[in-house]
């Protein structure tokens, strides 16, 4: 595993250097910068009839938790794109005989390129947490409450990843790398949907999808069960990409 | 022949996708300091063999040994020891090409200034120095066959596999590889070269192998090609002139009733075979060198003569 933090270095370096994940990240701040300003506008045009509350929600329920919210929902979209090219592009491009050549196991190969981008994706997680820390100074922030909104963002991250990263690895067109990550992240966020509906299998969905283990980070409540489900999902995507990848020396 | 082991050991080491034959099981040697000319029509299943014996394919069946060690007990020894270009060199097009011989080096395991010095002769060497800070996305097919060569050298392997690698060089830059691969081979490296120009392989190579349809059909050293002669006497005096050459040969075969060929012993001249025929009574209708030249072998086994014969 010596060959993770070369690997890395190396990935980071290209990741940085593209102009498509600046270009993304750009637009996704654009847009939460503006969403900010307008739940900005609506909590200030609010201020009169919240002191009239007891236990009103504040500055970090009404701007800040949401604002990471809506982060999650664009996540969905973000993590395929950006992930498709990890393996599928190599592929198509032949640089993936040149790593295998290197001798480097299929799980050197597979962690490097996943902690790369998972590093920029924090970054840009970093950037987002920065809109509404702009304005602690004028505001009282709950902080306990946006560090376990920021830990959960920062899970389903790696999580999205993880399973992007895996549809990589099993084709060889980034498109449509990033189309079956699209149908797996959407069939986990929609579980809970499903989940709702009276059927013998409700509470498996419940429990398999993606929003009943976020919901509760959004809220402040970190929640080991949770932790295990995106350390579990995360772990079985990584594996399935492994695995592909050592069977593509081994068989294909 | 030298009884230096091999440096790298194909034992009937074949691969087999979905269901399909691509590479028979095939068995050959190569000793540092050789050059093996890998020839074959497309879809003769060279670059397979070639991608087994670089370390990135494992055998279906059958090992690949480097240096006595199985590589697919040990990848860690292709990243080591085996430097590998395949067809059309692929780079990351962000990166320059410093930058990308730095992400090779590190990746093999070199740093700091073993890895700086590394580098910067095989710029100079390769003519590349003037392109360090140019994007490999850039670059022409010539260039980037340079870097990927580049790449490939950086950690000075004992075992090159390059497929291709004349690839849109101009001549300068083409005899400038070949100065280098000798360079090469002379420290000790042996050196497998898949190519279709066989121009190349007569100029460069110690050793051709012919691949057709995923099976070896051809392994010889170049070198051996011109001692074998073809002997045309008078219809019904291929046993007498059989006789009369043995002393002369190593071996004779009878092809036809009149035609004979005959491999001489080391040190015979060709120039005796027709005074000694003369001399025996034998009318002499032909003398020429037997063996085929290499495009003549390669068209009969690609055609499937040699094929079916075998």
């Amino acid at each position: 595993m010596s060959a993770v933090p070369a690997l890395l270095r190396v990935e980071l370096r290209r990741l940085l250097l593209r102009p498509w994940p600046w270009v993304l990240a750009a637009a996704v701040l654009g847009w939460l910068g503006w969403n900010l300003l307008l739940a900005l506008g609506a909590f200030l045009k609010a201020q009169a009839h919240l002191a009239t509350l007891p236990a009103a929600p504040g500055y970090t329920d009404i701007v800040a938790v949401p604002l990471l919210a809506q982060f999650a929902e664009i996540a969905l979209l973000l993590t395929p794109i950006l992930s498709m090219q990890t393996l599928a592009g190599e592929r198509r491009a032949g640089t993936l005989p040149l790593l295998l050549a290197q001798g480097l196991p299929a799980a050197a190969i597979v962690l490097g390129k996943y902690l790369a981008q998972l590093l920029w994706l924090w970054l840009l997680l970093a950037l987002v947490l920065l809109l509404p820390l702009l304005l602690a100074p004028a505001t009282h922030l709950d902080y306990g409450k946006l560090a376990a909104a920021t830990l959960g963002l920062a899970l389903l991250l790696a999580a999205l990843l993880a399973v992007g990263v895996a549809a990589s690895a099993f084709t060889r067109q980034p498109v449509l790398a990033a189309a079956l990550a699209l149908a797996v992240t959407l069939a986990l966020w929609a579980g809970a949907a499903q989940g709702r509906a009276p059927q013998l299998s409700a509470p498996l969905l419940r429990w398999l999808s993606l929003p009943t283990h976020l919901q509760p980070m959004l809220r402040g409540l970190v929640a080991t069960q949770d932790l295990a489900y995106f350390g579990i999902l995360i772990a079985l995507a990584l594996g399935l990409a492994i695995q592909r990848l050592a069977r593509e020396r081994a068989l294909d | 022949m030298s009884s230096a082991p091999a440096r790298l050991a194909l034992h009937a080491a074949a691969r087999i996708r979905a269901g399909r034959t691509v590479l028979s099981p095939l068995t050959l040697g190569l000793r540092g300091g050789e050059v093996l000319g890998l020839l074959g029509v497309n879809g003769a299943g060279k670059s397979t063999a070639l991608m087994l014996m670089a370390g990135v394919l494992a055998p279906t069946a059958g090992r690949v040994e480097l240096d006595g060690v199985d590589l697919s007990e040990s990848p860690r020894r292709a990243r080591d020891h085996i430097g590998y270009l395949p067809e059309q060199a692929p780079l990351w097009p962000e990166l320059s090409v410093r930058e990308q011989l730095d992400a090779h080096g590190r990746l093999r395991g070199l740093r700091g200034t073993a890895l700086s010095a590394a580098r910067d002769a095989l710029l100079e060497r390769l003519d590349l120095a003037p392109l360090r800070w140019r994007l490999c996305g850039l670059l022409s097919l010539g260039q980037r066959q340079r870097v990927g060569l580049a790449c490939a050298l950086l950690h000075g392997p004992g075992l090159l596999v390059l497929d291709e690698p004349g690839n849109g060089l101009d001549p300068l830059q083409a005899e400038r590889l070949r100065a280098l691969l000798r360079a090469h081979a002379a420290d000790g490296a042996a050196i497998v070269i898949s190519t279709h120009l066989l121009a190349e392989v007569e100029t460069q190579c110690t050793r051709v192998a012919i691949l057709h349809e995923g099976a070896l059909r051809h392994d010889e050293p170049l070198h051996m090609r011109a001692d074998a002669w073809s002997v045309t006497v008078q219809p019904g005096g291929s046993e007498r002139a059989r006789a009369v050459l043995a002393p002369l040969a190593q071996a004779i075969a009878i092809e036809e009733d009149a035609r004979l060929r005959v491999r001489l012993r080391a040190g015979a001249d060709v120039a005796a075979i027709a005074p000694a025929l003369l001399a025996a009574g034998v009318a002499l209708h032909g003398l020429e060198p037997a063996a085929h030249t290499l495009a003549q072998t390669f068209a009969r086994i690609a055609g499937g003569a040699e094929a079916r014969a075998t």
